[in-house]
């Protein structure tokens, strides 16, 4: 019984290291006495002799051990033969197949990616929460990030603001007229946008610079009566009368539906008095038009 | 492998002075003997000696020709002694001229063909549920030691440490059974 306490002092893993040769001096030392004085201590190392020899013969032993074996375990004529037998028990039991496409390095890999093992558990728990995290502070605190990944279609449509400086200008009489110094604005950029109100005279339209861009379009914000729902034509009119660019199917937005937009390409906007006529195109009766002016520097 | 066969420069007398010295019993002075030839080696091994079983020989013919000395006065485990006479020689052995190594096995030469047709031989005989675990035990390769040996153990209905020495003492008695079958179809003409 004493003998049996004292052999499990010894671990199998510090038998497999004495017989590895990588004992401590000090362990190795102890090992060696209770070597001598205990024979369970001594059955259970005959038995890790054996366990030893299938571990290198089933490919199980990590670089380090395997020079090990060779080094400290493999130098008895009954080892050598331990091996031998374990070689065959492996070339009985384990296919070719098996054995042959499944390399050390993956077989020493495979624990590590154990998905049961709790370090992954924690890992993919930490991911998560990371990840949920980052979403959330996307959304709160940088939305034209999120914009980037949101489809066309579901994204809310972007309405110019209401209050351009030149609206307000305009709407009173009193106001001098003025240019919008608007920058030139590329293709893919927002348009050059400008205000106008049916009730402003042609002495109190609003003078525009076009941006240079050959691609470039100036919005024209057409101020129409609250709820006049329906479909307008705008035409775009030079001086003379001439009708210069027009478009159909119009539609007012807004929360109150009072505004249409009317995009005129720049290139068509050259120096001189302009018009613009809308007229509405779905009701026949409702066939009256406003007109909107402006000038372009 | 006979004791007397290790001990190549022992006078007979001597040798049967050591057993005597062992125990009264011839037959447990054997196993007695082969137990400490055996511990001496493994020690050595482990301790990275190039040549254990000369080493233990050596150590077990220095006690052999003191027992004439101390086998009146020796006191304590008789075991002992023999570890400290194997850690003189050793330390002798240590001091000499190093030997150039011993030719390694290969490790690619698959086994004989004889000890495949040994092996089959010895499963065999092997009782049907020492052959059932054997066979589960070794089967299974791929996966990680540890798992295998729960999985077999939960379907044997045994602890793991259980099965694992339960299937280390087959496999001792494998590498018994094909030694002697080995041994005999060597000896055959």
């Amino acid at each position: 019984m004493d003998n049996k306490q004292h052999s499990q002092d010894f671990t199998d893993d510090s038998i497999r290291r004495f017989l590895l040769g990588q004992l401590k001096t000090e362990e190795q030392t102890l090992f060696e006495e209770h070597l001598f004085t205990n024979s369970d201590l001594e059955a259970r190392v005959r038995l890790a002799e054996f366990e030893l020899a299938d571990d290198c013969a089933f490919k199980r032993l990590t670089e380090s051990e395997i020079e090990s074996f060779r080094e400290k375990y493999l130098l008895t004529a009954d080892r050598n033969h331990r091996l031998e037998v374990s070689k065959a028990i492996r070339a009985r039991f384990v296919s070719e197949s098996v054995s042959e496409t499944s390399p050390t390095v993956f077989q020493r890999l495979m624990p590590l990616f154990n998905l049961r093992r709790p370090a992954w558990r924690y890992a993919f728990a930490a991911l998560g929460l990371i990840l949920i995290l980052a979403t959330v502070f996307l959304v709160t605190k940088e939305p034209q990030v999120v914009n980037r990944f949101i489809p066309e279609r579901f994204r809310s449509t972007p309405h110019a603001s209401p209050t351009p400086q030149l609206m307000n200008h305009s709407n009173g009489s009193s106001s001098p007229a003025h240019s919008e110094q608007a920058p030139p604005a590329a293709s893919h950029e927002s348009p050059l946008i400008v205000g106008l109100t049916s009730t402003s005279s042609q002495e109190q339209s609003p003078v525009i610079t076009p941006p240079l861009d050959a691609n470039a379009v100036v919005r024209f914000q057409l101020s129409i009566k609250e709820d006049a729902k329906g479909v307008y034509r705008a035409d775009l009119l030079a001086a003379s009368g001439e009708t210069l660019f027009s478009v159909e199917s119009l539609k007012p937005y807004g929360p109150k539906a009072s505004t249409i937009d009317f995009d005129v390409p720049a290139k068509d906007l050259k120096s001189g008095q302009y018009q613009i006529r809308l007229s509405r195109v779905d009701e026949p009766a409702k066939q009256e038009s406003s007109q909107y002016y402006f000038r372009v520097q | 492998m006979s004791p007397a066969k290790h001990l190549k420069d022992l006078r007979q007398e001597d040798f049967d002075r050591l057993l005597d010295w062992l125990d009264s019993d011839r037959e447990r002075a054997g196993v007695t003997y082969e137990k400490i030839r055996w511990r001496l080696v493994a020690i050595l091994a482990s301790r990275g000696c190039r040549t254990p079983e000369e080493v233990a020989d050596e150590t077990i013919d220095r006690v052999a020709r003191r027992v004439i000395d101390i086998r009146d006065t020796y006191r304590g485990d008789k075991a002992i002694y023999f570890l400290g006479v194997m850690n003189n020689v050793h330390h002798e052995y240590l001091r000499r001229p190093s030997l150039p190594h011993l030719v390694e096995p290969e490790e690619t030469v698959e086994p004989k063909e004889q000890m495949h047709l040994c092996l089959d031989q010895c499963l065999d005989k092997l009782a049907p549920y020492s052959r059932q675990l054997i066979e589960k035990y070794y089967t299974e390769n791929r996966q990680a030691k540890i798992d295998l040996r729960k999985r077999i153990a939960r379907e044997l209905g045994i602890k793991s440490t259980t099965l694992r020495l339960r299937a280390l003492r087959i496999r001792e008695k494998l590498q018994t059974c094909i030694e002697h079958c080995l041994d005999v179809s060597e000896a055959r003409p």
